[in-house]
């Protein structure tokens, strides 16, 4: 395989209360997805690649090519903020246009009405060029934001939250639209979100990021199926941490174990074991009608011994609607049981 | 004290339409009589009684007024003067204003309180200082004289056209810096970013991104630059010095103390008054342009010290060189007040001499005594209007009569409203019109305050109080009242501040028997005894400065 697109090699940037150290690299029209909470570098990790903060140490290659040392301007790198950032006192037209008449040297006004014409339509903005920003949709908002980007730099894009600020109907909406955008045009995607649905939606691969380090990285489907830390594990979906003394009947004595809610399997006590997993009776503590099923929460029955008191309580899904009180048995299967490094804290 | 015009709980509409409309009407009058008298009173009064008051005579004598040479003379270096202050304010502010809204450096909130100055530091007092640092006999000149060993000034520009605007730009700059910082450190930075990332320079981001944002913003504080100059008193009064150098304002006062010429000094206010209600509403649309395009909370600001090092030089260069000289009228008043002319011209020496004068010369006494009342008359009534107004502005505080309010005293200065009342009162206006007219211009300032406080209380709580029993004189007795505490004291004492220094109105209505610090001190300056001047102009900034000392120990106790 050749090199890949874009290499992050080790970009190091310290700050008195948070320190920052990724590698990543990405192939050409990857759609790679930064996920992680708020606060844990994700922007700086992303302005820093766009040239906008420099890095202490460290290199960034895009096509073999040594950017790092590069301001942003000389990069051919697209960056899409979060609230788009457009020119409020320019048209789209002028918007769009705005990067190609900084070049150097500038273009034939012809050749940039041109190009802005082309950019528009192939945006789905033809048409468009006189409108004033204020009236824009926040779809259109967006597309006019990517192709001002691509107009300079159409090989690799930056998102910085690209959904972030929208409401939750909307960022469906636009999430669909970037995917269609991005198969058309071929671009390689690089986006920072905390929001671990979208990430799972678009991403061709996923990357955890916490406190400026890289936790895992895989497609969406390995990082749900396999998560290999607890954090990891909670931040996707309802699931469940039990350590190895809780389990009992496991044969390590010690580690912490994963297990999602859907896997949990609800038994009658009267019929046989069918996997040969732990059997936990519980006791309903709370449940939320979710449409397809119930997603219920209980608490161990203080009769499984000592270890058992300050288990948190156990969450699984339940097709009919449980009466608070109520002991149910289940099963953890002991294939869907996961061992997770516990980094909680 | 705070009254939702939604509140029907135990109150009536019209009870409530009351309440939000009488502060209004009855602070109306505070200007509109007086100003009515001065221009009726003038031009368009009659002359012999029988005469019609909007006559085609009276129209053609108001109309010959206005083409007199003189007063398109003192039109013209109304304007030519301000335009230029304003140029040089600009120059002096705007590098200050970059510094303070994209950096922090150590001294960033002191230079930034530079911007007071013109609200503590009266200008006579300030022009006092500017002479006593920059005049022929200034520090120096001295300074250098000595220091060189010259036999003549150097410098020689205090008394003429460039000493009018340089005093002019000294005292604004400062608010170029605040104003136009507040705006810059307010502009969004992402689409700096963004272009950055586009391919522009830096040139080209300031030009094409930066510099449409904060334009508003710099002609809002430009604009009323140019109003603070185009009606400034007391510095053309005392460093312009002849009838070539008049401003509009000051021409208004020698029709009067001079020429006795009521008829000319109101056309000359009815002209000033147009002028200046035309530059305000040029500010109102700036300003609320330039709000507009901001954001509310200003942006990140970088270390100075990260910068690299020309840059760091260049800034600390700067800030110390600008913010001396915007303090050295200041600092110049200090050190005058300290020396002793020698006998027959000999060198000055330090000697607390103008003070001991000063303490022991009962007209001096009598002077501190009476101002100090009128300062505290002053404070009474300003803050007494403000918080009528407070009352008549509702929660909501957006209305257009609000921004009238604001502006009149502005628009409407000192000067035009003590005329009025010389005419009303052609017998002598005394200490009671004085105390309205301070009172008047001072107002503005309390009421902003407060009304700043009052946005800061959560508007819930008197929702809550209201749920919970409380009778509106309750609400404004347990909830307003303790909550503006501290903005109540300080107001008082800026109010009085402004009394304590003020001359405009003082030399217009000229109360007999009533000495006054601000005029003793430009009298003092007139005969050139500059130490006992300056000692007045420090007694003064003390008092002021005290007052708002007290103004914030009191504001701190548990109440």
């Amino acid at each position: 395989m050749s090199r890949p697109y874009l290499e992050i090699e080790a970009i190091q940037k310290d700050y008195p209360d948070f320190s920052l150290d990724m590698s990543l690299s990405c192939g050409r029209g990857e759609i790679v997805e930064i996920l992680g909470p708020s606060g844990g570098g994700k922007t700086t990790f992303l302005r820093i690649i766009a040239g906008l903060i420099a890095p202490d140490r460290g290199h960034i290659l895009l096509e073999g090519r040594d950017i790092t040392g590069l301001p942003p301007r000389q990069r051919g790198v697209g960056l899409v903020f979060q609230d788009f950032a457009l020119f409020p006192h320019y048209d789209v037209a002028g918007n769009v246009a705005y990067g190609l008449k900084a070049r150097h040297p500038r273009p034939e006004p012809q050749e940039i009405a041109t190009q802005v014409e082309a950019l528009l339509r192939r945006f789905s903005l033809a048409g468009f060029g006189g409108r004033r920003i204020e009236g824009l949709s926040g779809g259109e908002r967006q597309r006019v934001a990517l192709a001002r980007a691509m107009a300079v730099s159409p090989g690799l894009m930056l998102f910085d939250e690209p959904l972030g600020s929208l409401d939750a109907t909307l960022r469906k909406e636009l999430r669909g639209e970037l995917r269609v955008l991005q198969r058309e045009l071929g671009y390689t995607s690089l986006s920072v979100t905390h929001d671990q649905e979208d990430a799972l939606a678009v991403a061709d691969r996923v990357v955890v990021m916490r406190n400026g380090r890289m936790i895992q990285t895989g497609t969406p489907e390995e990082i749900y199926a396999c998560p290999k830390t607890a954090f990891v594990a909670s931040f996707f979906g309802d699931s469940n941490l039990i350590s190895a003394q809780e389990l009992q009947a496991t044969a390590n004595a010690e580690g912490l174990f994963f297990i999602r809610a859907e896997q949990l399997r609800l038994i009658d006590p009267g019929g046989g074991l069918s996997h040969g997993g732990t059997v936990l009776e519980l006791v309903v503590n709370d449940f939320e009608y979710r449409g397809r099923d119930y997603f219920v929460k209980g608490r161990p029955q203080p009769t499984g011994g000592p270890a058992l008191h300050d288990l948190a309580p156990i969450c699984f899904r339940m097709a009919q609607r449980p009466g608070l009180g109520d002991v149910v048995h289940v099963e953890l299967p002991q294939a869907a049981l996961l061992p997770v490094v516990d980094d909680r804290n | 004290m705070r009254w939702r015009g939604e509140f029907t709980v135990g109150g009536s509409k019209v009870w409530t339409l009351a309440i939000r409309t009488l502060p209004w009407l009855l602070v109306a009058p505070l200007f509109l009589v007086p100003f009515g008298a001065a221009v009726l009173g003038g031009p368009f009064g009659s002359a012999g009684g029988s005469e019609a008051l909007f006559s085609a005579a009276a129209l053609e004598r108001f109309l010959a007024i206005l083409g007199s040479p003189s007063i398109l003379a003192s039109l013209r270096f109304s304007l030519l003067q301000a335009l230029v202050s304003t140029s040089l304010s600009l120059a002096l502010g705007l590098p200050g204003a970059w510094l303070l809204a994209r950096y922090r450096f150590r001294g960033r909130r002191l230079y930034a309180a530079l911007s007071g100055i013109p609200f503590v530091f009266p200008p006579v007092l300030f022009t006092l200082g500017f002479v006593r640092a920059w005049g022929r006999n200034g520090l120096v000149n001295t300074g250098l004289m000595s220091l060189f060993g010259l036999a003549k000034a150097p410098l020689d520009f205090a008394y003429s056209f460039s000493g009018v605007v340089i005093a002019h730009a000294l005292l604004n700059f400062p608010l170029v810096v605040a104003l136009v910082g507040a705006v810059w450190s307010r502009v969004p930075r992402t689409p700096e970013d963004a272009a950055r990332c586009l391919g522009a320079d830096e040139g080209r981001i300031f030009a094409t991104i930066t510099l449409p944002s904060i334009l508003p913003g710099i002609a809002a504080a430009a604009s009323l630059v140019f109003l603070y100059c185009f009606m400034s008193f007391a510095i053309p009064l005392t460093l312009g010095g002849g009838p070539g150098y008049a401003t509009l304002e000051v021409s208004i006062y020698a029709a009067v103390s001079g020429e006795q010429n009521f008829g000319k000094a109101g056309t000359i206010a009815l002209l000033e008054g147009c002028c200046a209600i035309g530059v305000l509403a040029l500010y109102s649309l700036l300003h609320a342009r330039s709000v507009a395009a901001s954001t509310d909370a200003p942006g990140e600001r970088l270390p100075l010290s990260a910068e690299p090092r020309f840059l760091r030089r260049a800034a600390a260069l700067w800030l110390v060189t600008s913010g001396v000289l915007a303090l050295s009228p200041l600092l110049a008043l200090l050190v005058s007040s300290f020396t002793r002319v020698g006998r027959w011209g000999g060198a000055a020496t330090l000697s607390i001499e103008p003070y001991v004068k000063t303490f022991t010369d009962p007209g001096s006494l009598r002077a501190m005594a009476d101002s100090l009342m009128l300062a505290l008359a002053v404070a009474a009534l300003g803050v007494g209007i403000a918080v009528l107004l407070l009352i008549g502005e509702g929660r909501t505080g957006k209305t257009g009569i609000r921004g009238i309010f604001f502006a009149l005293p502005v628009a409407l200065s000192s000067v035009m409203l003590s005329l009025g009342y010389l005419v009303l009162f052609p017998l002598g206006a005394g200490v009671g019109a004085l105390a309205l007219v301070q009172a008047t211009a001072a107002y503005p300032l309390a009421w902003r305050t407060l009304s700043a406080a009052r946005s800061r209380i959560p508007s819930g709580l008197d929702e809550a109080a209201i749920l919970l029993g409380a009778s509106r004189p309750r609400i404004l007795a347990t909830l307003d009242l303790p909550l503006l505490r501290s903005a109540l004291l300080s107001s008082l004492a800026l109010c009085a501040a402004i009394s304590l220094g003020e001359i405009n109105a003082a030399l217009m209505l000229n109360p007999t028997n009533f000495p006054l610090l601000g005029l003793r001190a430009y009298r003092l300056m007139g005969s050139y005894q500059y130490p006992l001047a300056c000692a007045l102009g420090v007694i003064v900034c003390l008092w002021a400065g005290l007052a708002f000392a007290a103004a914030d120990r009191l504001s701190e106790e548990p109440g």
